[in-house]
């Protein structure tokens, strides 16, 4: 079964019915240095702590 | 935590309330008072109406609450519980949403459908969040589906909710901060109602998104119906 991780050339995305004007950044929480093997009740709650501490963040 | 809801009477939940109070709590509405009392991994909840029943004495056990009990009950703070403090709390309701699947254009080999719905104020609780505990989705017509197609369920901050968009590096309006993905490249089912079960209770602060990812491969647009498993 062809199942694409990544959007093709040749391949629309709509977004709730429209076309976007521009595509931008997805960064996959969960797989970041930070936040990796967490659910999500936790990731919210870090992400507030993260918030309150300021710094910057390691994108995979 | 969830807790096994178990509806009894006054008699019976005050003997679960604990000596020091901290294990109940309560909410009061014009014609009654609905009471909960955390055990273990019970809940065990009582209604009480303000007003007599026919058949019913209920003076004695609303006399009872309102002298000794009410204005004490402080679970929530005992507990730790104020992040889903409206869990044993809660009533269920389930919100659906129809979306329009639209099929790759000639020239592309699929269309991925992207529906995003905002957690808004008529979802989230008192305490500012909602709980998803599950849902369903249903296509009703199978031949409109195509072996490939592909479905995932996640959650996204798109508003800078959380506050980590410049942590990342990200900007608001086009970029997307994806939370969790709970249901991950699921071959799509139609004909048939299909539950959503995301394993856990994830509780969702408002200004969030559930995304719903359909990759279609097929010919014609369809509608998808999704529900949503919700306290109030």
């Amino acid at each position: 079964m062809n199942k694409p991780d990544k959007v093709e050339k040749t391949t629309q995305i709509v977004i709730n019915g429209q076309i976007p004007e521009k595509l931008g950044k997805k960064v996959k929480l969960y797989k970041t240095e930070e936040f990796k093997e967490l659910n999500v009740n936790d990731i919210i709650a870090k992400a507030k702590e993260l918030q309150r501490q300021g710094g910057s963040g390691t994108v995979r | 935590m969830i807790y096994k809801d178990i509806y009894v009477p006054w008699s019976v939940v005050k003997t679960k309330i604990s000596s020091t109070l901290d294990n109940f709590t309560y909410i009061e509405y014009p014609d009654k008072y609905e009471i909960y009392v955390a055990d273990k991994i019970f809940c065990f909840i009582c209604v009480l109406p303000k007003t007599e029943l026919p058949g019913a004495n209920v003076q004695p056990d609303l006399e009872d609450f309102e002298q000794n009990y009410k204005g004490k009950g402080n679970l929530f703070e005992i507990y730790g519980m104020k992040d889903a403090s409206y869990s044993p709390l809660r009533e269920w309701q389930s919100v659906g949403v129809v979306y329009e699947v639209q099929p790759p254009e000639p020239g592309e080999t699929f269309k991925q459908n992207i529906f995003d719905t905002r957690i808004s104020e008529d979802l989230v609780g008192r305490d500012g969040c909602v709980e998803i505990v599950g849902g369903q989705y249903y296509i009703k017509d199978p031949s409109v589906i195509d072996e490939r197609d592909i479905v995932e369920f996640s959650v996204v901050d798109k508003d800078n909710v959380l506050g980590l968009f410049q942590y990342y590096g990200l900007t608001v309006g086009t970029d997307v901060l994806e939370l969790a993905k709970f249901v991950r490249t699921h071959s799509v089912i139609g004909g048939t109602l299909v539950k959503i079960e995301p394993g856990q209770t994830k509780i969702l602060p408002l200004g969030l998104y559930l995304r719903v990812s359909y990759i279609c491969y097929g010919t014609t647009s369809f509608k998808f119906k999704v529900d949503y498993f919700i306290p109030r």
